[in-house]
């Protein structure tokens, strides 16, 4: 008996001086950190300025590739001469990359600099509200580029609200709205022609679909063609063929019961009903690939290649890689870029609310936070972006001449792509050692792109109601009625009670913080 | 001249039998497809993947895809690391388990249930990620290939299984060795090892796999890609491409040119399967043994 209880008061011991040590160790740690940022922050006045050795900015960013190649070397290079820095840049695994920033977060130990996902990512709510992050307004004033060339709606995003100030430099992607990438070859086959403009009318379009799948535009003697490919989304439900031709265009002022309302959660328009008809149509007349219901991005471009299908919607500046597969394949196979036009005859679509994809947030404890938006700054600045859209010389391009010549063997530039970008600038799209001819038929493509979009004022904010238990499993059930209505197994009428079921079960407070969201940034 | 057919059974199919042979046939044939699927593609140039991705047979052998998998830098050392942290941690691990067992088989160890109890805690109870990462990380293990052997070194169940197979010997061949003076030590490593055999190539077996199966503890502990083990760089051959067009929102079609395709995909595949396919076959036995033991003892 005795013997028991010494065994247990000895665990009971042990427990107390192992918490008592941990304890100790946090008490040091914030200690030190406080330290150091006070220490910091007296440097940051003077500190930097007094001597020249190069500062160094430790970044955490996702980039896909995790070593980089001579090209981003080169740039880094050009960067760090030009800023007095050295930059060095943590890559954890691009599969991992949530995780691995949870738990850099809980560490204590943090980059300088931290890439985040979206503003709506809980990593990046914890570090608002653990203060891990600071706000960058003041410096903001003192770097002109970056001001100048990001959109405002990124800001606003990035605007924290509890206390209205910006946390964080976007990645601006440039917003387009993409249209679709046709088989020129087998348009000549139907006798079909895009007009100059790109400009084709929703019942064209149409007729374009039905025919590739049905006159034999592959001339192989079998009917095995179909006239599009989709691909599935996040929630694996198909993305209808046409949306914003309907007046899908995100979330947009209304005369409704809400001042903002998107067409998917209307209930007095059939904007969206209209929109899944058409695709519903499309899907039982047998001119949309049946593989579209569970293919990716990635199968339906393949499918594309492959002669499948005639068309897909897509990005304007894949031109040359869709030729060069196509090409392998087929070397007769010619592509055609056509936007289809809404039923007012306009060319519109929507492009993604934020105007960023990722951002780059500075960490409390970094040391000079000023030099780290200069290094920033100086990317956007004319000189830096051009290093940045075309790298460097003697490692990407050579002058010969007084004309850059671009090298054969050129490598991806991961970094530079993910780094920073003009908003609005479609040229970044089309790569720098593009033959002119090919960068003509990209530039006016993409420009109508950028052209032709419209904002949906949602910035891609995520209500909270979208977390409650009854909300996450009903948007299980309507994505599977959906479903069966794009695939005919439901009448399109069947939509109204799916969204009748949606406002019931979350969809209502979903709807009204999102416009609470909307006003405020008004 | 005679000829008689001597031990000749003529035995009756019976229609049993044919049902299921068939059935086992096409189960077996549905369990090889993907795998002589992406054999196959992985042979296979890209264009040629493009016109029949579903391919049994190669129609013309490309060894593109293994040509630049080979020549990427990370796989030499991925694979470099996997076998030393699979190497290393299941000598530990092995080493561990046997002096764990051992003693733990002996009724009179004084705190024996106390120590067995603890470690059946670890089979209910974790510490959690995040408590998990701190601990490494103040440990000193970060970034290094001990963060990916010792979180793995030691498992309740193994030594279950273990203290279950030494519990099963026959106590007279310890007894005889200790009347002839043996002391425990010796006992251990002349008598009970060498009876241990077959646990020990089981649970060799158990470890190995783990180790070279695991990837989510490189997502974690590891910063550098010279530290990478096989299995993470096969997942940001597969998943990398997958990710970034899950995560580009609007720009999907922008982030995918870079995905590594189908082919090189497939034989990254191949490359990390090979080693432990060739192994598999011949410690089958003791695999199925292990899981028997587990679960009639365990």
């Amino acid at each position: 008996m005795n013997r028991k209880i010494l065994v247990l008061m000895m665990s009971l011991v042990l427990l107390v001086s192992a918490t008592a040590c941990s304890n100790n160790n946090k008490k040091t740690s914030s200690t030190d950190s406080t330290k150091e940022q006070s220490s910091s922050s007296v440097e940051n006045g003077q500190g930097d300025k007094k001597s020249n050795e190069p500062i160094t900015i430790k970044m955490m960013a996702n980039l896909y590739e995790a070593e980089l190649k001579e090209p981003d070397i080169a740039f880094l290079n050009a960067i760090e001469e030009k800023t007095n820095t050295k930059i060095e840049i943590e890559i954890p695994p691009s599969s991992g990359y949530a995780e691995k920033l949870q738990l850099m977060l809980v560490s204590g130990e943090y980059p300088d600099v931290i890439m985040f996902q979206t503003q709506d990512s809980d990593s990046y709510k914890n570090a608002l509200e653990g203060e891990v992050i600071i706000p960058l307004d003041e410096y903001l004033e003192k770097t002109p580029n970056l001001m100048k060339y990001t959109y405002d709606a990124s800001w606003k995003a990035l605007k924290s609200n509890t206390d209205g100030k910006i946390y964080g430099v976007p990645r601006t992607s440039v917003t387009r709205a993409d249209g679709f990438w046709l088989r020129k070859d087998w348009l000549d086959k139907i006798g079909i022609s895009i007009p100059e403009n790109g400009e084709i009318t929703i019942d064209e379009f149409t007729e374009i679909m039905r025919r590739f799948t049905t006159d034999d535009p592959d001339g192989n003697g079998i009917n095995d063609t179909f006239g599009i490919g989709v691909f599935v989304d996040p929630e694996k439900v198909m993305y209808p063929v046409l949306t914003s031709q309907f007046g899908d265009l995100g979330w947009q002022k209304s005369s409704g019961e809400f001042d903002y309302i998107i067409s998917q959660y209307n209930k007095n328009t059939e904007v969206y009903k209209k929109v899944l008809s058409y695709t519903r149509q499309l899907y039982i007349d047998g001119i949309l690939n049946p593989d579209s219901a569970v293919s990716d991005i990635q199968a339906t471009r393949e499918n594309f290649w492959r002669g499948t299908t005639g068309s897909m919607w897509g990005f304007g500046g894949d031109y040359n890689q869709h030729m060069e597969e196509l090409g392998k394949l087929n070397p007769d196979a010619r592509i055609v870029y056509a936007f289809v036009e809404n039923e007012n005859g306009e060319v519109k679509g929507t492009g993604y609310g934020t105007g960023m994809w990722q951002f780059w947030s500075i960490a409390a404890t970094c040391k000079y936070p000023d030099r780290v938006m200069e290094v920033m700054d100086y990317a956007l600045s004319d000189e830096g972006y051009d290093m940045l859209y075309a790298g460097v010389e003697g490692t990407d391009y050579d002058v010969v001449n007084g004309k850059r010549v671009y090298r054969d063997d050129l490598k991806n530039a991961t970094f530079r792509g993910l780094f920073l970008r003009r908003a609005g600038d479609a040229n970044f799209f089309i790569k720098p050692h593009l033959p002119q001819e090919q960068k003509d038929i990209i530039l006016p493509i993409l420009e109508k792109s950028v052209a032709s979009v419209v904002r949906s004022e949602d910035m891609g904010y995520v209500p909270q109601a979208s977390k409650e238990p009854t909300y996450m499993d009903y948007m299980a059930t309507m994505a599977q009625g959906r479903a069966k209505i794009l695939l005919g197994e439901l009448e399109v009428d069947a939509y109204d009670d799916l969204l009748e079921g949606w406002y019931k079960n979350g969809g209502q407070k979903y709807v009204e913080e999102m416009n609470e969201y909307i006003l405020k940034q008004k | 001249m005679n000829i008689k057919l001597k031990n000749t059974k003529i035995t009756k199919i019976t229609t049993f039998e044919v049902i299921n042979y068939s059935f086992m046939i096409l189960v077996s044939i549905i369990m090889l497809y993907p795998f002589v699927n992406v054999f196959a593609v992985s042979l296979s140039s890209f264009s040629e993947y493009i016109k029949n991705p579903l391919m049994i047979i190669p129609k013309k052998i490309d060894l593109i895809a293994y040509k630049q998998i080979l020549e990427h830098p990370t796989l030499w050392s991925s694979y470099k690391n996997t076998i030393i942290v699979s190497v290393i941690g299941t000598i530990l691990a092995l080493i561990l388990y046997i002096l764990t067992a051992y003693p733990l088989t002996k009724l009179h160890l004084k705190g024996r249930k106390l120590i067995l109890l603890l470690v059946l805690f670890t089979m209910l109870f974790d510490g959690g990620l995040i408590p998990n990462y701190l601990l490494i990380r103040y440990l000193g293990l970060y970034d290094s290939l001990l963060a990916l052997i010792l979180p793995m070194v030691f498992s309740a169940f193994n030594l279950f299984i273990f203290i279950n197979y030494i519990d099963g010997l026959p106590s007279s061949l310890e007894e005889s060795a200790k009347i002839d003076g043996a002391s425990y030590f010796q006992i251990l490593v002349s008598i009970i090892v060498p009876l241990c055999k077959p646990i020990i190539a089981t649970i060799t077996l158990f470890q190995v796999v783990a180790y070279w199966n695991n990837f989510f503890l490189s997502v974690i502990y590891i910063k550098s890609v010279d530290k990478w083990p096989l299995m993470l760089f096969l997942r940001e051959i597969i998943m990398g491409a997958r990710m970034s067009e899950i995560s580009a929102a609007g720009n999907v079609a922008e982030i995918a040119q870079n995905a590594p395709t189908e082919i090189l995909q497939y034989a990254t595949l191949m490359i990390v399967m090979l080693p432990i396919m060739l192994v598999y076959p011949f410690l089958q036995t003791y695999f199925v043994k292990g899981i028997t033991l587990g679960a009639v003892k365990g």
